[in-house]
C-alpha cells in the first residue's frame, strides 16, 4: 500500500505532540531515529527510511527533533523531492544551507526552519497583552523551557526561545552572550541578550523533556505578564503520582504544520531568513566554546 | 548556669537601612535586649531626630558619638544600620572595640573597604553576620532540595527578584548605556541603585549554591522611575555569570512599581540539575486573598514621605503562610548560636565581601559593555 502524504520525524518524548498532530492532520507515518519505541500512536512508526518509503511516498517531511543523522536525512528529503519543515535549525554551515536551499528552489520544494511557537496560545496571548498601551515599554523577558537533554535539542529550544523573545519584545537583538555547561550527558544552555529597544533577555534551557509551554515572564514599564506552565496545566493526582492532562488544543504543532501545508498549496512557501540562520549557527558555536572556556561567550551579531 | 543575654547597640536608623525591621527581632528574642541608640555627631539633623525618636520610643538612651557608645560594657552586639558609605569605618571601629557585628547588607562601598572590614573583623576575633541574604525562604528551600540530591548535580541557577514598590512614571528620554553611572556611588537622597540593593539577595543565593564566581556580564538601566534616569542609575538590571566549574547563574533584580504582582513582586529561582529542575518561590506557600473591597475600592498611592517604599510594603493579593519569609529571625537565632558556640555564622563579612565583588563586577560590565572576570583588579573597585 502506498500513501502520499506527511511524514513526521519524532522521538519518544514527543509522543503527545505526535498524537495531537495525528488527531488534527492526516499523517502517513512517523520516523523514529532512536532505538526506544514510541508508544500508542495511530500511525505506523519506522526506524529506517527504506522501510518507511516502501510504505509511503512522502511529499512533506516534518522534523520535530534534531538527531545525529538529521543533516543526511535533510539531503535525502531534498534529493527525493520532499518538502521540508524543520522545527529548528540544522547544523549546516551557511554555504551548505545555501547549496541545499538552491537545490530546493530549483526543484520547487519548500524548505523552512522555525518552530511552532507563533501558533501557541500562550505566545499569542502574550503578544496581544504586550501590545496593550497599559503594558508600557518592554523591559525584560525571562523564558525557561526544557525539551530534552542533548546539545542539539537544547540548541533548537534556545533558538526557538530567542525567536519568541525578539518577537514578543518587538525588536532586534543587539547584544548576546551564550553560556553552556554539560555534565553526565545533560546540557544546560542560557542566553542573555539586549534588544534595540533597551529590553533585556534571559533564556534558560533545561535538560528536561516536558511537553508543556515555556515559563515566560515578560516585564513592561506598566506591569508584569507571567505564566507557570506546571500550575496552568490540569494536573491529575493519582496513586502513581502526578500526571498532566493537557487540553486537546494545547499543542501548537497541528496549526503550525497546517499553515505550512497551506503555504505549499498556495505556492507561498516562506523564504529562509539568512541573518537568523547565521545567528543560530553562531549560537551553537558559542555554546561549544562556552563549555570549553567555562564562561559566557559573546555572539557577534550581523549589523 | 543561665545563658548570656546580649546587649545590642543600635547604630543609626538611616532611611536606606533596615534597622527599624531589626528592632522587633531584638525585642522578641529572649536572649537579646536593646541598650542604646547611637550615631555619629556629624549626621544630618533629620537623621538625628529619627534616631532620638527611636531611642525615646524604645526607652533607651541616645548617645551622640559612636566611640563613646562603644565604651559601654553592656554592649555585646553592634547593629549597624548606617549609610553604605559609613559602614566600613563603623564596622572596623566596632570590631576594634571588641563588639560583635550585625550588619544590614553591605559592609562597605568598595572592594577595598570590604577587604579592610574582613581583615579588621578577623583580626579582632569578633563575630559578624550579614543576616539579609541567606537565612530566608529562597536559600533555605534551595539548599534543602540540593542537599536531598533529587536534582542530581546542579548545572545552573536562575533567580528573579523584583520589588513591586514605588510608583513608576514615564521617562521622557532614558539615558543610554554609554551614559550609565559607574559603580561607587550607590545612593542619592531620592534613589538607591536597585541592581545592587535587590541583586544582593540573589547573589547571596548563588554563593550558597554554586562555587566561586569567575565571570560576570551585566545589563542595567532606568526603566520605571525618572529619578533613576536623572541620576543615570539603575532601577532594574540583570547579571549572567559562571562559576569556576562553568555552571551558569543568572539573575534579574529591580524595583518595578506597585501592583505588578499578586504577592508584591516575584522572588523565585529555578534550579537546573542533571536529574531534574525545580522552581522555588519564596512567596509560597501563600494564601490568595481576593477581597472585593480591597480590589475595587482601592485608591492607592505610596506615602509621599516614603515614595520608593523603602520602609513600607505594597498592597498585595496574597498572604504568606511562612512567618519568617525574609529569614531575619533565623539569622538572629544563628548569630546567637554562633556566639554561644564561639564559631563564625554561615554568612559573615567575608561572604558579604564576595557578594559585593560579584555586584561591582556586574556594574563594571554594564559600564564596559563586556564580560568581567573575577577576582577584580584592585583599580576596578
Amino acid at each position: 500500500m502506498t500513501n502520499t502524504a506527511l511524514v513526521l520525524v519524532a522521538v519518544p518524548t514527543q509522543q503527545e505532540i505526535v498524537q495531537a498532530l495525528c488527531t488534527r492532520t492526516e499523517i502517513a507515518a512517523v520516523f523514529n531515529p532512536t532505538r526506544r519505541p514510541i508508544a500508542d500512536l495511530p500511525v505506523p512508526v519506522f526506524a529506517d527510511w527504506a522501510s518507511l518509503e516502501e510504505y509511503a511516498t512522502p511529499d512533506v517531511c516534518c522534523f520535530l527533533t534534531p538527531y545525529a543523522a538529521l543533516k543526511k536525512d535533510l539531503h535525502r528529503c531534498i534529493d527525493k523531492r520532499i518538502n521540508v519543515l524543520s522545527a529548528g535549525p540544522i547544523g549546516l554551515t551557511l554555504n551548505e544551507i545555501e547549496t541545499i536551499s538552491k537545490t530546493a528552489r530549483d526543484r520547487e520544494l519548500a524548505l523552512h526552519f522555525g518552530g511552532p511557537y507563533p501558533f501557541s496560545p500562550l505566545f499569542q496571548q502574550l503578544k496581544e497583552q504586550r501590545q496593550r498601551p497599559e503594558f508600557g515599554q518592554p523591559v525584560y523577558l525571562r523564558l525557561v523551557q526544557g525539551k530534552g537533554s542533548g546539545l542539539q535539542t537544547a540548541w533548537w529550544t534556545l533558538c526557538d526561545a530567542l525567536n519568541q523573545a525578539c518577537e514578543l519584545l518587538d525588536s532586534e537583538l543587539q547584544e548576546a552572550y551564550v553560556s553552556a555547561v554539560k555534565q553526565n550527558g545533560k546540557y544546560h544552555l542560557s542566553l542573555t541578550g539586549a534588544t534595540a529597544n533597551r529590553a533585556n533577555i534571559q533564556l534558560t534551557i533545561a535538560p528536561l523533556a516536558l511537553s508543556l509551554y515555556p515559563d515566560i515572564t515578560l516585564l513592561g514599564s506598566g506591569g508584569l505578564l507571567t505564566n507557570r506552565s506546571v500550575s496552568s496545566a490540569p494536573l491529575l493526582m493519582g496513586r502513581d503520582g502526578l500526571e498532566f492532562h493537557l487540553h486537546p488544543n494545547y499543542h501548537p504543532e497541528p496549526a503550525w504544520l497546517g499553515d505550512f501545508l497551506n503555504k505549499i498549496n498556495s505556492a507561498n512557501a516562506p523564504d529562509l531568513d539568512w541573518p537568523v540562520l547565521n545567528l543560530h549557527h553562531q549560537i551553537l558555536r558559542g555554546a561549544r566554546l562556552s563549555m570549553r572556556q567555562k564562561a559566557p561567550v559573546h555572539i557577534k551579531l550581523q549589523p | 548556669m543561665s545563658e548570656k543575654n546580649y546587649g545590642i547597640l543600635l547604630l543609626s536608623f538611616s532611611k536606606h537601612s533596615h534597622q527599624s525591621s531589626f528592632v522587633p527581632l531584638y525585642q522578641q528574642h529572649p536572649r537579646t535586649h536593646i541598650v542604646a541608640v547611637t550615631d555619629e555627631v556629624d549626621i544630618e539633623p533629620e537623621l538625628k531626630a529619627v534616631n532620638k525618636k527611636w531611642a525615646q520610643q524604645l526607652d533607651v538612651p541616645y548617645i551622640e558619638g559612636v566611640d563613646r557608645a562603644l565604651e559601654r560594657a553592656d554592649v555585646d552586639i553592634l547593629s549597624i544600620g548606617h549609610e553604605i558609605e559609613r559602614r566600613a569605618d563603623l564596622a572596623l571601629r566596632g570590631a576594634a572595640a571588641g563588639k560583635h557585628l550585625w550588619i544590614d547588607k553591605f559592609i562597605g562601598a568598595s572592594i577595598d573597604e570590604c577587604d579592610a572590614v574582613v581583615k579588621g573583623v578577623e583580626a579582632a576575633g569578633v563575630k559578624s553576620i550579614i543576616p539579609s541574604y541567606i537565612y530566608g525562604e529562597l536559600v533555605r528551600q534551595s539548599r534543602a532540595v540540593l542537599d536531598s540530591g533529587r536534582l542530581g548535580d546542579l548545572l545552573g541557577l536562575h533567580a528573579d527578584i523584583m520589588f513591586g514598590k514605588g510608583w513608576p512614571r514615564p521617562i521622557p528620554s532614558p539615558p543610554t548605556r554609554d551614559a550609565f553611572l559607574p559603580p561607587g556611588r550607590w545612593k542619592f537622597p531620592d534613589i538607591k541603585r536597585e541592581l545592587l540593593t535587590v541583586g544582593a539577595y540573589s547573589a547571596g543565593l548563588i554563593q550558597q549554591c554554586l562555587g566561586p564566581i569567575s565571570h560576570v556580564y551585566g545589563q542595567a538601566g532606568a526603566y520605571f522611575f525618572p529619578e533613576h534616569a536623572a541620576h543615570r542609575a539603575d532601577d532594574f538590571g540583570t547579571l549572567t555569570m559562571t562559576d569556576d566549574a562553568g555552571r551558569i547563574a543568572t539573575l534579574c533584580a529591580g524595583r518595578i512599581g506597585v501592583a505588578a504582582h499578586a504577592a508584591g513582586g516575584p522572588q523565585q529561582t529555578y534550579l537546573i540539575g542533571t536529574k531534574g529542575n525545580i522552581l522555588i518561590d519564596a512567596k509560597s506557600p501563600r494564601l490568595d486573598t481576593f477581597l472585593r473591597q480591597t480590589i475595587v475600592a482601592t485608591n492607592y498611592q505610596p506615602h509621599t514621605e516614603d515614595y520608593m517604599q523603602w520602609h513600607s510594603g505594597p498592597p498585595t493579593l496574597a498572604a504568606p503562610l511562612m512567618p519568617d519569609n525574609a529569614g531575619l529571625e533565623a539569622g538572629l537565632q544563628e548569630f546567637i548560636r554562633a556566639l554561644d558556640e564561639d564559631r563564625p555564622p554561615t554568612y559573615t563579612v567575608r561572604e558579604a565581601r564576595d557578594n559585593m565583588e560579584i555586584l561591582i563586577a556586574g556594574y563594571l560590565s554594564v559600564v564596559r559593555g563586556k564580560l568581567v572576570e573575577l577576582p577584580l583588579e584592585r583599580e576596578a573597585s
